[in-house]
């Protein structure tokens, strides 16, 4: 139990008492966050929008059921793991959910290029996006809310496997970002994952 | 067998480095991972490239503007959506006591021991020839108008000698679940499941005339 320790709690004892002022700022709150985390898994802007919103329903409908396990925002950030995971599965064969590279560097969400971003940056972020792109769900996940600051226990919870499952995860993810690289200078990865 | 331990204890701390990097270890944790990417250059080269990865991935976030129309929709839905939780509340309390506890059962195994009789004796009961207090779909014949329905009944003239067990079993073959009611004037009334097809109710009727003890059989709402 982090209760004493989490920032949304108050907040969100308020939505589980069913205060529709409080939900307001709850997603507000949380809207940015959970928009930043699908974009990358789902990349159409129409299609995030919607399963944010259905989140946040969920959050509404299911806010009873938080038991105070985990941080709200891991619980929150878990159903957004889900309900993305089966949008994803759901719409992968549409149009643009599949060709990351070819969205890398004008992700809706993501900021646009100004002029003193160096070309390597640029180069860089793309390489990541394609190298993303060849993970597969679940890997990718873990990856994500990793570089988003979650915390290896969090993402277990969000997840729902074992913490050592998720450093396995995260050890095959990088080691498989390491062969899309390749000898790549930007990463480098020289250690090639050995250990 | 040292080699062996510092191998062991790098694998640990290399899978460790991730969020090393993103800084959620907790301070012991992350002590002794600082203290192994000290003396370790293949981790030092994984956290540089680790930070490169994150700065990649993280970089290019933008605030996002809340589309306040999308907003005002989902709480407008959330209004309505409560009007309906009120009158759905007692119907969905039966079912969600029931969904609590066969969640119950599969946390508690044993709990089966005690139930697995209680489900036997359910199942056989429910498979058996409900005849005369079992619990097939019926409805009364008022109901059968309410709804637009019509319960299936036949009215037999039978002979002194009625074997009523030996009727409800050649016709319950036909259709499972049918009841047959003794009425005052010594007529009885036969009636049908609901869901029983015009060929099943033909096929009981043609049994039923063709059994010894019964004399005639009209269907009462044709």
């Amino acid at each position: 139990m982090e209760s004493h320790m989490d920032p949304d709690l108050a907040l969100f004892e308020r939505v589980v008492q069913q205060d529709k002022a409080a939900f307001r700022a709850l997603y507000r709150k949380f809207y940015q966050p959970l928009f930043h985390f699908l974009i990358r898994m789902l990349q159409r802007q129409d299609i995030v929008e919607e399963v944010v919103d259905d989140v946040m329903l969920t959050v509404w409908n299911k806010a009873g059921d938080f038991r105070g396990r985990s941080k709200v925002s891991t619980w929150i950030i878990g159903i957004a793991y889900r309900k993305g995971l089966k949008s994803y599965n759901k719409n992968r064969r549409e149009p643009g959910m599949d060709d990351l590279a070819q969205h890398a560097g004008r992700i809706p969400g993501a900021a646009d290029q100004s002029p003193d971003h160096s070309l390597e940056q640029q180069q860089l972020a793309e390489q990541v996006q394609s190298g993303l792109e060849t993970l597969n769900g679940n890997h990718r996940c873990v990856m994500e809310l990793t570089m988003l600051g979650y915390s290896c226990a969090e993402i277990a919870d969000i997840v729902g496997c074992p913490v050592n499952t998720v450093k396995t995860r995260m050890f095959h993810a990088r080691r498989q970002l390491k062969d899309h690289f390749g000898q790549s200078e930007s990463l480098n990865p020289q250690a090639g994952g050995e250990v | 067998m040292t080699s062996r331990l510092l191998g062991s204890s790098h694998k640990e701390q290399f899978l460790n480095l991730p969020w090393y990097v993103n800084g959620t270890l907790s301070p012991d944790l992350r002590e002794q991972v600082r203290a192994h990417i000290e003396q370790c250059p293949v981790c030092q080269e994984e956290v540089a490239s680790l930070k490169r990865t994150q700065a990649a991935m993280t970089r290019n976030l933008d605030p996002v503007e809340i589309d306040e129309a999308r907003l005002e929709h989902l709480m407008a839905h959330i209004d309505q959506s409560d009007g309906k939780a009120v009158k759905r509340e007692k119907s969905t309390f039966f079912f969600g006591t029931l969904q609590s506890f066969i969640a119950s059962l599969f946390s508690h195994r044993l709990a089966w021991v005690a139930v697995a009789p209680v489900v036997l004796v359910a199942v056989l009961l429910s498979s058996s020839p409900m005849i005369e207090n079992g619990t097939a779909p019926y409805k009364t014949l008022s109901s059968g108008e309410q709804t637009g329905e019509q319960t299936i009944r036949l009215n037999l003239t039978v002979g002194e000698t009625l074997n009523r067990e030996e009727i409800l079993q050649s016709v319950t073959a036909v259709v499972p679940g049918i009841m047959l009611t003794p009425e005052a004037n010594g007529r009885h009334v036969m009636t049908l499941p609901d869901d029983a097809s015009p060929e099943q109710v033909i096929r009981v009727m043609d049994k039923l005339r063709l059994h010894p003890s019964v004399h005639d059989v009209q269907r009462v709402n044709e």
